[in-house]
């Protein structure tokens, strides 16, 4: 469980595209600094040569032209282009056996399918993948559009209403990487955005088969108590937990809740308090959120409901 | 071009048929020029004073739009900042976007063409002064439109973009999308304006003796951009007004339950967007190639280079649009198209910069302020073109699009390639519009602190980028990496808003301290110095012959005596008229002397109702929309009903030369202007057909489903197109003829042809659902549009009969009918393209 | 003087067609309705940028000092000059527009 429990929120580098973690955000940062180096180069050579002309030692030359007008320019670009193609090939190609998870993203969270042909396991706004296997994102919306992005995985991939995009990865280390929508995609746009939580293979499968029953027990009768809270306040409409309340699909599958690292995708710290300052105001903590406001409940209620969410892991 | 004898009448110059209807005959040469004062400054439609409005009004909107920027930093200046909420801090970066791009760069290019133009191309006026002062007016109420929604509070918030679905009406209920979509699709009637008026005072009213290869180098930028903006507006304009009909009717262009495509509108803005990057840029890198022989006292190095170079950057740059879609899963075919056509803007570019080093290289460079600027335009573009280059790597752009590394990138381009050298113009041509000089102590710290801050603001942000931080996000949380990089982005950026700051009390200040500038104060070698500042209001009391690119160095007579007594064309002033020399486009010989307007309200009478029309459909009062069109109407009426001046010789002042007055000559100015116009509108019409054929290929169920239009009505339709054409064909040829009465059969019969293509078109199209798909939408659309183009054909030819029934045209004055043949022609290959693509496309019924 | 402002647009005025038909090619073969087989684009595109190529070449020709004899004005040095660097950097460009079509094997690399 180790790997699950605790949100890389505010860790530094944690979403950085130059500490790469994924073959594709690795051989990325490899053109990154290989350009990087290049381009500083030529630039610091054009400086000198200005400040060469500046000073008077040089005298205008035809050649000039052909040689940074046209040669420079070419060879380089050339050159760039090659490799950068032979990346993209590289980086864009699906591996037939590629685990698929189904991602489609909401205003403002992440609805997420794990292996929709097969398991079809249903979660959100936090991913879990194994290391070393390949994965196959495939990308959705069914409102605005939204831009997949994990940076220390891989570079970004849309999500357009009416198109399905696809976008593989290949997590190389284990460990949690921040990723956030890259699309501007309304009022809360700054405030969508997930883990990913790379697992061992094994852990993975372990986790999988998990996560793929039902929810975890109510054990005490405050938790009791949350979860009739839970279908008495209606939430079901809108919210699935599964052997509790089925078929919700508006709002984020609660199942394993509790589990995630992150509240309000990757947004707060999950514990019963920030939960339960959420469903007192959701709109308060991210505007635009659809979920109206539950302060109505009275206090040991919502203590009681908090409680239990957070006890689903 | 077939070129006919134009048809003139030789008469003596006191012959009431003079063509000079509307002269002032009481007044001098001077008093003719004298901008009217008071309130009746609004009527003015002089070049000079059409371009400073531009300039002040665009520079207001630069420092509205920096103080946005300012918000904009200054709220994420630590993480979790509450300075802003969401809503506001969405509205401000949409509308800093907004204003910079729409409001700011183009209104100023386009200020500096109005002003520079006629000066260094030696005319005395633009060479369409009232649409000049039309495109103002509209730039000015649409600009007013979208800076109103804040006061509506509903300040547009979708991004400067707009991208759908988002900015549909789904998820942006209020106003704030619609005053973005009006206001701006207003404002950018001054642009395509500008660019026709652009491409004809370009060409066809230069100095005599001036052929293109001795034009100042900035006009071939200037030219280049002008077509650029005539083809790349066009996209947007059309992608606006679908979106807006989307929001208004419920048309489904982009709704994808019924077939539409929400990347469609992203075709159509960047298809526009990329270009536009471009043609802000080309104008400035113009001014930098015009300032930078001036202080190193050697002309530009490779003046044909550079013509290559602007000219292959004006296309290339069409290439590249897709390179802002990297993201959006296209092929990875078309991927690589992009990425090997932008890295391809390289070459010229290159060829450009060199060029620029080796006039550097020619002498020694005078250190004035303007000169900084270019210096710091070239250490910060360059660095800006690198990124460009390195975001073209389509890998690395999956990383860095929508990130701050972008945000860097863009900014180093736009400010770098166009803020900088627009500063340096403003410091180098400060004394001709207040004929005083600023001063080059406060400039070194107005450049250094504006270098120093922006390089901080900026630089960071590429940095801030990659350690994965995404663009349009009003917070971050604490501790990933970006918090001390944004704090430095912003102490940075408010360094370069003290520069800014500095520059506009160093302009208070040297209105009235500066010191008076001299006659040609930095030695400059082109034509817009040869009077001492500010040059008169008529710009040149004889326009003089020009036999060299650098005339104020390499011809003597024009700086060894005062200006006013320098020798040249139309000194003479026999009409009472204001007039300029009008030129063969490509040689620059003597064509005709081109009668220029008077001060009149039109302009602004005009745009004021077409404000009124667009305003009140904002507010949705119809009756109020309907109000507005009928003053513009009647205000486009007064302006084509005037008296004709040409069919008449005049004394050029050029020896015993005699030049006809507007003639009739397909290298008429008016001539330009309507290719120009129909250059726009097969733009605009393309951009639809390309909306068509997209979707017909994306969304081959839609394409399938939908029923096709009526075939028997399109086949015909397509035979009147051919008549329409054939007419076009006929008012050409009779537009040389000397006969007038029996041309308003042709006139009649272009009326009643475009008529029935109409009326046919609708036969077509009636039985196909607009609402059904978006495919069928497109249809209609394209309806719509040629339908518009024939209603203006048949109330121009309506015009033209009646002028010619009424005895309002003498012989030798049917251009009209020389221009509503080009016009026609191509409305009439538009009329048949569509009843064509009604042929063809639409599945089974 | 024609004849050449003429041929500082014309090699460019190509590449853009060229760059057009090659998209249209490419998004023909690669969208939805994939009306055309890898094979067909890649002949197609190759006839194309042959094609276009060699007008381009030929233009380079006509613009330089050899393929023009005729007695010339300095402007007219001048407009050649700008005609062959235009149709220069137009030649390289069209080429770049093929390399995609050569250098991938499919739509999706």
């Amino acid at each position: 469980m180790s790997g699950t429990s605790q949100s890389a929120l505010g860790e530094f580098g944690v979403q950085s595209a130059l500490a790469p973690e994924g073959a594709g955000a690795t051989a990325i940062n490899g053109l990154t600094i290989g350009m990087t180096i290049a381009f500083g180069v030529i630039f610091v050579l054009l400086v000198l040569f200005a400040w060469a002309v500046l000073a008077g030692r040089l005298a205008p030359r035809r050649w000039w032209i052909w040689a940074g007008g046209i040669a420079l320019p070419l060879v380089s670009v050339l050159a760039l282009v090659v490799v950068s193609t032979g990346i993209l090939q590289k980086i864009t190609r699906e591996e037939p056996d590629a685990l698929v998870i189904e991602v489609t993203g909401k205003q403002f969270w992440w609805d997420v399918l794990y292996d929709p042909e097969g398991w079809a396991l249903r979660d959100a706004n936090e991913i879990v993948i194994p290391k070393g296997r390949p994965v196959t994102f495939r990308l959705k919306s069914d409102n605005v559009i939204h831009s997949f992005w994990v940076p220390k995985l891989t570079g970004k991939m849309d999500m357009i209403p009416g198109r399905v995009n696809t976008l593989p990865v290949l997590a190389t280390e284990t460990g949690r990487f921040r990723g956030q929508c890259a699309e501007f995609c309304g009022l809360s746009h700054p405030k969508m955005a997930f883990e990913v939580v790379v697992l061992e293979p094994a852990e993975f499968d372990a986790w999988m088969q998990r996560n793929s029953g039902e929810a975890r027990d109510a054990a005490r009768s405050e938790l009791l108590r949350g979860r009739d809270v839970f279908v008495e306040a209606g939430c079901p409409a809108c919210h699935t937990i599964r052997g509790v309340a089925d078929g919700g699909t508006l709002g984020p599958d609660l199942t394993r809740v509790g589990g995630r690292g992150s509240l309000g995708a990757g947004m707060w710290r999950m514990n019963q308090g920030t939960l339960a300052g959420w469903i007192a105001d959701p709109s308060a903590m991210k505007p635009g959120a659809e979920m109206p406001s539950y302060n109505h409940l009275p206090g040991p209620d919502l203590r009681a409901l908090s409680a239990y969410l957070a006890s689903l892991k | 071009m077939t070129e006919r004898q134009a048809y003139v009448v030789d008469l003596p110059e006191d012959e009431s048929y003079s063509g000079s209807a509307k002269g002032e005959p009481g007044k001098s040469f001077e008093r003719i020029w004298d901008a009217p004062q008071g309130v009746r400054h609004l009527s003015s439609v002089s070049h000079r004073v059409v371009g400073k409005r531009f300039l002040v009004t665009g520079f207001v909107f630069f420092l509205i739009a920096g103080f946005l920027a300012l918000l904009v930093r200054t709220q994420l200046i630590v993480p979790d900042n509450t300075f802003l909420d969401s809503e506001t801090y969405n509205q401000v970066f949409t509308m800093h976007g907004t204003i910079m791009m729409f409001l700011f760069a183009i209104p100023m290019l386009e200020g500096f063409a109005v002003h520079l133009i006629p000066l260094m191309v030696g005319a005395r006026d633009l060479v369409f002064p009232r649409l000049g002062a039309f495109g103002y007016y509209c730039y000015l109420f649409g600009g007013i439109i979208v800076l109103s929604s804040f006061l509506f509070d509903a300040a547009p918030a979708g991004g400067w973009f707009m991208y759908v679905p988002l900015s549909t009406s789904t998820y942006t209920q209020d106003l704030s999308a619609d005053f973005w979509l009006i206001g701006i699709t207003f404002a950018e009637i001054a642009s395509v304006t500008a660019a026709v008026e652009i491409i004809a005072a370009i060409l066809c009213t230069r100095a005599p003796g001036m052929s293109l290869a001795k034009m100042p180098i900035l006009m071939w930028y200037l030219l280049v951009t002008a077509f650029m903006i005539a083809v790349g507006f066009p996209p947007l304009i059309i992608g606006s007004i679908l979106l807006e009909a989307e929001r208004l009717l419920g048309l489904p262009f982009f709704e994808v339950a019924l077939g539409g495509d929400p990347l469609l509108w992203q075709h159509l803005f960047w298809l526009f967007g990329h270009p536009e990057v471009y043609i802000i840029f080309l104008p400035a890198a113009g001014m930098v190639a015009t300032m930078l022989p001036t202080f190193v006292g050697k002309p530009l190095f490779g003046y044909g280079f550079a013509v290559a170079a602007v000219v292959s950057m004006g296309f290339l740059s069409f290439g590249l649009w897709a390179h802002h879609m990297f993201a959006t899963g296209l092929p990875v075919m078309s991927l690589t198209l992009f990425s090997a056509a932008s890295t391809m803007v390289a070459i010229p570019t290159g060829v450009q910069i060199f060029c620029f080093l080796a006039t550097l290289a020619e002498g020694r460079p005078r250190m004035s302020v303007p000169m900084l600027f270019i210096l710091g335009f070239l250490f910060i573009f360059v660095l800006g073109g690198l990124t460009g280059v390195m975001v073209a790597a389509v890998p690395f752009n999956l990383q860095a699009h929508d990130s701050y590394f972008v945000v860097a990138h863009l900014h180093y381009v736009l400010i770098g390639g166009f803020v900088f050298p627009m500063f340096g113009a403003l410091y180098y041509w400060m004394p001709q519009f207040t004929g005083r000089m600023m001063s080059e102590t406060l400039g070194r710290w107005v450049f250094w602190l504006m270098f120093i801050g922006f390089n901080l603001a900026f630089f960071m942000m590429h940095l801030t980028g990659l350690r994965g931080m995404p663009r349009r996000i009003a917070s971050y949380p604490e501790g990933l990496g970006w918090d001390r990089l944004n704090m430095l982005s912003t102490l940075g950026s408010y360094i370069l808003a003290a520069g800014v700051l500095l520059f506009v009390f160093d302009f208070f200040r040297h209105r009235r301290h500066g010191t008076q500038a001299p006659r040609n104060p930095w030695g400059a070698a082109t034509l817009e110095w040869l009077y001492p500042p500010i040059p008169p209001g008529f710009n040149f009391h004889a326009i003089p012959e020009i036999r060299s690119r650098e005339p104020l160095w390499d011809q003597p007579e024009l700086m060894d005596r005062p200006a006013p007594e320098i020798d040249g064309a139309l000194r003479p002033c026999t009409d009472h008229r204001r007039e300029t020399m009008g030129n063969d486009p490509i040689t620059g010989a003597p064509l005709q002397i081109v009668r220029l307007p008077h001060p009149t309200w039109v302009p602004l009478i005009t745009a004021f109702g077409l404000a009124l029309g667009f305003g009140a459909t904002l507010a949705s009062l119809y009756w109020l929309v309907a109000v507005g069109f009928a003053i513009a109407l009647a205000g486009f009426t007064a302006w084509v009903w005037e008296p004709s001046d040409s069919g008449v010789l005049r004394d050029s002042g050029l020896g015993d030369l005699r030049l006809p007055v507007n003639v009739v000559d397909p290298r008429s100015h008016l001539h330009f202007a309507v290719v120009g116009t129909m250059m726009i509108s097969a733009a605009l019409f393309a951009s639809l057909l390309f909306a068509g054929l997209y979707l017909w290929n994306t969304q081959p169920h839609w394409a399938e489903t939908t029923p096709p239009a009526a075939p028997l009505e399109a086949g015909l339709a397509l035979g009147v197109s051919i008549v329409v054409f054939l007419l076009g064909l006929a008012s050409h040829r009779a537009a040389f003829t000397a006969k007038v009465t029996p041309v308003i059969v042709i006139d009649l019969g272009l009326a009643l042809g475009s008529a029935a293509l109409g009326a046919l078109l609708f036969m077509s199209i009636r039985t196909v659902d607009p609402y059904g798909s978006a495919y069928a939408a497109v249809g209609w659309a394209l309806f719509a549009f040629v339908a518009g183009y024939l209603a203006v054909a048949i109330y121009w030819s309506l015009v033209n009969a009646l002028r010619k029934a009424v005895g309002a045209v003498k012989p030798g004055q049917m251009l009209p009918n020389l221009l509503i043949a080009t016009y026609a022609k191509v409305v009439a290959i538009m009329g048949g393209m569509t009843a064509a693509a009604y042929l063809l496309a639409g599945g089974a019924a | 003087m024609t004849r050449l402002t003429y041929a500082i647009a014309k090699p460019v005025l190509l590449w853009a067609l060229h760059f057009a038909l090659i998209y249209a090619l490419i998004s023909a073969a690669c969208a939805p309705r994939a009306l055309l087989t890898q094979e067909v684009l890649v002949v197609t595109a190759a006839v194309l940028t042959l094609t276009a190529a060699t007008l381009q070449i030929f233009w380079l020709w006509r613009t330089s000092s050899n393929g023009d004899s005729e007695p010339q004005s300095s402007d007219e040095l001048l407009l050649r000059r700008a005609a062959w660097w235009t149709a220069l950097i137009s030649l390289i460009a069209t080429l770049a527009n093929l390399m995609p079509v050569l250098i991938l094997p499919g739509c999706q690399g």
